[in-house]
């Protein structure tokens, strides 16, 4: 029996345990089995070092852990390599699989963590290493909702416009952030064996709804004492939201540029930022501060 | 390095993640170094592959080629035209090294014979950089300067200050283009190093680490008579005195 877990709005049938996600029941809009994937797809239209892309469809190679086929935005199949761990293969389909399925289902696939604000959501976007997750966890102990780390669907839901759903009720932290978080490694499980990120549960402090997106900020670190707010308009706005596509050399190859061209298109009324910001924690509570996210709800404040 | 072009993202320094995300279809952050190491070289491959233009693409590696413990290069000869290695005196690579990394003269003469030293090499955090296996400073020339597949020319920091006009023309036609004489003047007066740190002062450099006032500290030659005891001077050659002859630096007593 498959196990049926809820991610990002849809119903995950799954012959993979996928521990991180919350059980749910019902049909499912999305598939997750294991199985062979082929060597290369017939109508490849893009490919890189560990992918190859074709309309509607994408296959992405990890040597030693696994093969994933994603199809049709409805299903993955995963051919594991002897011996892999149930974790390993959790991040890779939570993570990669998701960002293209969703890119595949017709959502803009973000790379970004999102935090509610007053109500609605606010993306945290940014290169690797540019502090997303890290800073929606220092947002998470202050009491702040989180929807999603890693992966910002954005979908448009009736009568609300452009919502990000909700994805798996975690972080991905890494561990030089955690005492700094009040949280001890040795209480979390690690996103893999042999890699110190770990997975901190969001608890009371998940925001489980679609939310309308309400800014996006893109974070930057940069050498400087200050933190800046720098609005962008029109031009800006746009290659911004473009260039913060979750691994935007898929979209083309597998058939959905002019739909995200369309997706990115429809933000341009979403205020949008770039923030540059020392990175270190000394300076958190003035990045914070200059987000003005208003005040978070009572009662979940998370860790210290 | 003057691997056989393209248009994509450069691999320089702090765009290294980014670049190699692209590049793979993959997160450099789910995956460990040791995988991440093994698909570098496959990297630049991809990179000279898609690349249609004849003109060179540069890529600024820090990495030995071939670092002691790895199985292979850094990048190949199927990615690369050839090899520009920068190299400068270890007595003032010593004192630089110093100041950028806030440590000690003594843990810096230290670090430059460790065969196991890297960059980025922490696994408790995501570095906004790959890691880089640097082995110490003999061990990185040897890597590069003898490394049997890919063409090299060297280049000395020294000449660099001396000579910069003949220095870096003989460097770009090695690369295979063809500048007037006055385009390289213009570009060597334009990176002065008064000029490097006067941009520096204006709007910051983004790879300056945390806590120093400036990554363009001095840049002279020989500073390191100021700041290197006799001790610590006579280690260094001890430690690198072969490979520092190999290169015409002189190896006398200090």
């Amino acid at each position: 029996m498959p196990f049926h877990y809820l991610a990002f709005g849809c119903v995950v049938s799954s012959e993979i345990a996928l521990s991180a996600l919350p059980d749910t029941r019902g049909p499912a809009d999305v598939y997750v089995r294991r199985g062979s994937t082929p060597a290369r797809l017939p109508r490849e239209r893009g490919h890189g070092v560990c992918y190859s892309a074709a309309p509607g469809e994408a296959l992405v190679w990890i040597d030693g852990v696994c093969r994933l086929h994603v199809r049709h935005g409805t299903e993955i199949i995963v051919d594991a390599a002897p011996g892999v761990d149930t974790a390993t293969l959790q991040l890779f389909v939570l993570n990669l699989a998701f960002g293209l399925l969703f890119l595949q289902r017709g959502d803009l696939v973000l790379h970004a963590a999102v935090v509610e604000s007053e109500g609605q959501s606010v993306a945290l976007a940014g290169a690797s290493s540019a502090g997303k997750s890290t800073v929606a966890a220092a947002l998470h102990a202050r009491g702040y909702r989180v929807l999603t780390d890693e992966l910002c669907i954005i979908r448009d839901q009736p009568g609300l416009g452009p919502c990000v759903v909700p994805g798996p009720p975690h972080l991905q932290v890494w561990a030089d952030a955690l005492p700094h978080l009040g949280r001890d490694a040795g209480a979390l499980a690690p996103v893999r064996p042999g890699l110190r990120k770990y997975l901190l549960p969001l608890a009371a402090g998940y925001a489980d709804t679609p939310l309308p997106l309400k800014a996006v900020y893109v974070l930057r670190p940069w050498v400087t004492e200050e933190v800046a707010v720098v609005p962008l308009t029109g031009a800006h706005q746009f290659e911004a939201i473009a260039q913060h596509t979750y691994h935007f050399e898929y979209v083309s190859p597998t058939g959905h540029a002019a739909a995200h061209f369309d997706r990115v298109s429809r933000l341009r009324m979403v205020p949008t930022a770039r923030v540059h910001y020392p990175q270190c924690w000394s300076s958190m509570d003035a990045l914070i501060d200059r987000l003005a996210l208003g005040a978070p709800p009572d009662g979940i404040r998370q860790g210290a | 390095m003057v691997p056989r072009a393209d248009r994509q993202p450069v691999a320089n320094g702090a765009r290294a993640r980014e670049w190699f995300d692209w590049a793979t279809g993959l997160e450099a952050g789910d995956l460990t170094h040791a995988e991440v190491a093994a698909l570098r070289p496959r990297v630049y491959e991809h990179v000279a592959r898609a690349h249609t233009d004849d003109a060179p693409l540069f890529h600024k590696i820090h990495d030995a080629f071939v670092a002691p413990g790895d199985r292979a290069s850094v990048i190949t000869a199927a990615a690369s035209r050839g090899v520009i290695y920068l190299v400068r005196s270890p007595l003032d690579v010593c004192v630089s090294y110093a100041h950028h990394a806030s440590w000690s003269m003594d843990t810096s003469v230290a670090t430059l014979a460790d065969e196991a030293h890297a960059l980025c090499h922490h696994d408790d955090r995501l570095a906004n950089q790959l890691r880089q296996h640097l082995s110490s400073w003999s061990g990185h020339a040897r890597s590069w300067i003898h490394n049997g597949v890919i063409p090299v020319h060297v280049v000395r920091y020294e000449d660099l200050a001396r000579h910069p006009v003949d220095t870096v023309s003989d460097a770009i036609a090695f690369a295979g283009l063809i500048r007037h004489r006055h385009e390289i003047e213009r570009a060597v007066e334009w990176s002065r190093f008064d000029r490097l740190q006067a941009q520096e002062t204006e709007t910051g450099f983004r790879e300056k680490p945390a806590g120093l006032d400036h990554f363009f500290r001095r840049g002279v030659v020989n500073g390191w008579r100021d700041e290197l005891t006799q001790a610590q001077a006579q280690r260094i050659i001890d430690d690198h005195g072969e490979m520092m002859q190999q290169l015409g630096y002189p190896v006398t007593p200090p």
